[in-house]
């Protein structure tokens, strides 16, 4: 196998092109590119490192199933992405009905239509702390409660942010949703976490 | 502005401060602001540790990568093998290709002819269509098939089944037809196989309402197909045009026994089903029908960015 700068640098459609013509080991190169950013998606819908991980591997192994359909004039990584969301949020509602996830509702002002928040949002004012590399050392330590707890669009949105850094019209497209609404939630994730987070 | 500020008037708002810190504009009255006001810098730096905290959350599990290829193993193999006959000239493979030709030739005429020896009169019968499945060769159940078969709960044993064999069925196949009762029996428990359509088989029954992710080319091009593709008795409801995802989400009501066959279309058609729920193309043994109403929603997602 590979080194994994190696395989960072074959494009997708090389690699997806050697598996059509037998390579076997092309599909492992395409796991090691792509396996952390369907996790992070899933995670992203989830909020849960275990249902994260199953959604991950569900992801590659419809892919695996469909590659040879997979006529390479797309990219890549966006039909991984899109696969790996819809598995997740359908992981998510399947949580959801069998009662396997609490659905935390915010104080805040909910989103309009538009995405944008109706009403406003109080920033606290920062407070210089004694320790602050104390508190950073906590925050550490809970920030994945706190992002398991945040609302699923917001903690999607705030995710994909982090996750390869990715502009807010990419987002929108990934999310089928509003420019304002990605603007909308990924401000109010960070405030949330922020509150509750007590930074 | 959407959002109270820390000092109103002076303090851009806290979704102008995301926007900023993400990159995505850069107005220069608000930088100037930030550049001198020490509350919303220190914003800035929270959203700075909170993001590095967030990447740091995201990291996947050791072994993760490992354990996707080991599960991708375990599928069957679709690759499509590399063509004896590429890039070589016809001449060269033609030949091989008329001999293989007439081999399976020879032995297709050699098993008719052994077969139609040993069953020179079959009677003709006039079973429902549905039930037409049992005068022809059963595949052999795949490993993954079986497992879930038999991992269902609670289910009815081949033996159940044979109670609720109609009498009126048996009547209709004489004792030597390869489709008497009691060869199905016979089939049924040696092979493990589920029941004829005469009464609910051995599989999951479907919600009321199911909804599976098909990834196509073109989308809108499949939306318009789809109606040419349904079952007989299924209606389509047209999806509302009131964004791209809905434009893409449709409804279609129809009967649960109708919903594998709308798969395997589907399927046939070139969708590619991504979701994992049940009915999926070509198990439609791991089905239990009633024919009650149902609700079948199939999402769209394009394979090209867009």
């Amino acid at each position: 196998m590979s080194n994994s700068s190696e395989n960072i640098a074959v494009s997708d459609a090389d690699l997806i092109g050697r598996w059509k013509e037998g390579d076997s080991t092309a599909f492992d190169l395409l796991v090691d590119k792509h396996a952390g950013k369907a996790y992070q998606i899933a995670y992203g819908v989830l909020g849960n490192k275990e249902d994260a991980e199953e959604v991950a591997q569900d992801v590659f192994v419809r892919i695996h199933r469909a590659l040879s359909r997979f006529r390479g004039d797309a990219e890549f990584s966006t039909w991984l992405y899109r696969i790996a969301l819809n598995l997740a949020r359908n992981k998510y509602r399947w949580n959801k009905v069998r009662g396997l996830r609490e659905m935390v509702s915010l104080d805040a002002p909910q989103e309009g239509e538009d995405g944008d928040s109706r009403g406003p949002m109080a920033v606290p004012a920062p407070k210089p702390s004694p320790d602050h590399e104390a508190i950073f050392r906590e925050l550490e330590q809970n920030i994945a409660s706190e992002l398991e707890n945040l609302p699923a669009a917001f903690r999607e949105a705030l995710v994909l942010r982090n996750m390869d850094d990715m502009d807010y019209h990419q987002i929108a497209s990934l999310l089928g949703c509003k420019l304002g609404t990605v603007k909308s939630r990924i401000a109010r994730a960070r405030e949330e976490l922020r509150r509750r987070l007590k930074l | 502005m959407t959002t109270e500020t820390r000092h109103p008037g002076l303090c851009p708002a806290c979704q102008d401060l995301n926007v900023i810190h993400d990159g995505q504009s850069e107005p220069a009255a608000i930088l100037a602001h930030i550049e001198t006001c020490p509350d919303c810098a220190a914003v800035l730096a929270v959203y700075r540790r909170l993001d590095q905290a967030v990447a740091d959350a995201l990291r996947p599990p050791a072994g993760m990568a490992e354990r996707v290829k080991s599960a991708c193993r375990q599928q069957p193999v679709r690759q499509p093998a590399p063509s004896r006959f590429q890039g070589r000239p016809v001449l060269e493979w033609l030949p091989s290709l008329l001999r293989a030709a007439a081999a399976v030739a020879v032995i297709g005429a050699a098993g008719w002819l052994a077969w139609s020896t040993a069953h020179p009169a079959r009677p003709p019968f006039a079973a429902p269509a549905d039930t037409v499945v049992f005068g022809q060769p059963y595949p052999a159940p795949e490993a993954e098939t079986v497992a879930a078969d038999t991992a269902a709960p609670a289910e009815p044993t081949p033996a159940d089944n044979s109670d609720r064999f109609p009498d009126s069925m048996a009547t209709a196949f004489p004792e030597s037809s390869l489709v008497s009762p009691q060869n199905l029996q016979l089939v049924n428990i040696a092979g493990g196989l589920t029941t004829p359509a005469w009464g609910d088989s051995a599989g999951s029954k479907l919600p009321r309402r199911i909804r599976h992710v098909w990834v196509v080319h073109d989308p809108a091009d499949a939306g318009r197909r789809l109606e040419t593709i349904l079952p007989p008795g299924a209606r389509l409801d047209r999806p509302r045009a009131a964004n791209s995802a809905s434009r893409n989400l449709f409804r279609i009501r129809l009967p649960d026994r109708d919903t594998q066959t709308l798969v395997d279309n589907l399927s046939r058609a070139g969708f590619s089903l991504v979701s994992p729920n049940l009915p999926q193309p070509g198990e439609s043994r791991r089905l239990a029908t009633t024919g009650k109403p149902v609700i079948y929603e199939v999402e769209l997602v394009g394979d090209t960015p867009q």
